[in-house]
């Protein structure tokens, strides 16, 4: 996963729920220095609560990207994600930085 | 065909230098060749066969072979989930080594300074006549511990220990007659939706509230404010840590979410519990007779009162204390 570009990560997620298996390995993915690079929030919901789980994720243009990963499985969420990220990274390369 | 593919087969089944070869030495070959050096190993060992026992011992059998580390753990998680009285789940996010060193140094620490609390606030130990201190248990806090463990595993040993009936006459607890007599029960227990990525168990001996203050105090701060002089590598791990929730009460027990945890550190401990029982108990005891009582009391009263009444012994009592009519005989 591309987590360069990411500058703030937002999850909600109620860990009781086999619903929120995605949005767990998610936070796993991103890289052990991430907090040094962006703002990692998560919420856990208490165990009745039926709110599905949910990740909000703002990349470096100002983009916010609200997901349901309930739905998505890791790798679909992985993708969508990296869909921009590879936009802006081609983005860069082309600026010349 | 370029010769070097020969040649890497050829030292992969380490064969002998010399030019003949016996005819296992070429199926190996052939095999190695074939398959590109990765060695097919579900035609050779089959992990449902109860032929896993070590030859000439007395281990008791397991479903996967005896000497693997999955037998290994399968035994070891067994073991804490029947003895822990107190686990709480979290997980752990790219948690780096030293990181989780710091961690576990600085909950040492922490749980050495509970231990000292608890032990200035109970009376001292009372030597007997020979001015020996009678022994001590071993303090909760050296005994709290962080372990990080193999989810699937976890969950089928989980499985094992929840649902395994206590009667049944299985070999041993990581055998193939308790797999499969409780296969069926896989994704049930409320716990295994917890053990999903990389996911780690604080281990308690006891339910210790204060100690389990001292911990989520420490490793999950509602807010992170830390004393000054902390590791750096300490705070960077406590932020990326999650509490999910906790399994109480040994096997049989019930998984609580965070509120539920945090509802125990307002507890007492045992000690106390136990008198605030005892004393509800008792109240309502009394509660309980006096009720019993009262419809007897007061039945005992109105008979008592019309025995009065027609006791003539009593009437005559009550005749001579003013004039009126003789009394019948």
């Amino acid at each position: 996963m591309i987590t360069k570009f990411l500058t703030n990560v937002a999850v909600s997620f109620n860990p009781f729920s086999k619903l929120s298996k995605s949005t767990r390995i998610f936070l796993s993915l991103l890289p052990p220095d991430a907090r040094s690079t962006m703002k990692i929030q998560a919420k856990l919901l208490p165990r009745a609560s039926e709110e599905s789980p949910k990740i909000a994720v703002t990349f470096k243009d100002g983009k916010v990207m609200e997901l349901e990963p309930s739905k998505l499985s890791i790798k679909d969420l992985v993708e969508e994600l990296d869909r921009h990220s590879r936009i802006l990274r081609k983005k860069e390369d082309l600026g010349g930085n | 065909m370029p010769p070097s593919i020969f040649l890497t087969a050829a030292a992969r089944t380490k064969l002998p230098n010399r030019t003949s070869i016996s005819f296992r030495d070429a199926c190996y070959f052939i095999e190695t060749f074939v398959n590109g050096g990765q060695r097919c190993y579900a035609s050779h060992s089959n992990p449902h066969s109860k032929t896993s026992i070590p030859p000439g011992s007395n281990q008791p059998p397991s479903h996967r072979p005896y000497n693997s580390r999955q037998t290994l753990l399968h035994r070891t998680y067994i073991s804490l989930l029947r003895s822990t009285p107190l686990m709480v789940v979290f997980q752990h996010n790219n948690l780096r080594a030293n990181e989780l060193v710091a961690i576990r140094r600085d909950l040492k620490f922490a749980m050495a300074n509970v231990d000292a609390q608890v032990a200035a606030s109970q009376p001292a130990p009372i030597p007997d006549e020979d001015g020996n201190v009678p022994p001590q248990p071993r303090p909760v806090g050296e005994q709290v511990k962080i372990m990080v463990v193999n989810t699937e595993l976890f969950s089928a040993s989980l499985r094992v220990a929840e649902y395994l009936p206590k009667d049944s006459k299985v070999g041993s607890s990581s055998g193939p007659e308790a797999y499969d007599m409780t296969v069926q029960h896989r994704g049930s227990h409320p716990m295994e939706a917890l053990l999903v990525g990389p996911v780690g168990v604080i281990q308690f001996p006891t339910v210790s509230p204060p100690h389990l203050l001292a911990v989520l105090n420490l490793l999950f701060p509602e807010k992170a404010t830390f004393r000054k002089g902390t590791d750096p590598l300490f705070i960077s791990g406590v932020s990326k840590m999650l509490l999910l929730g906790a399994k109480v009460d040994k096997v049989g027990g019930p998984t609580i979410d965070t509120g539920a945890l945090k509802h125990i550190t307002s507890l007492g401990d045992l000690v106390t519990l136990r008198g605030q029982l005892l004393g509800l108990m008792q109240s309502a005891g009394a509660g309980l007779v006096a009720t019993l009582q009262s419809p007897v009391k007061a039945l005992w009263v109105t008979m008592d009162g019309r025995r009065k009444m027609l006791d003539p012994e009593s009437q005559k009592s009550a005749e001579e204390e003013g004039p009126s009519d003789p009394p019948a005989a």
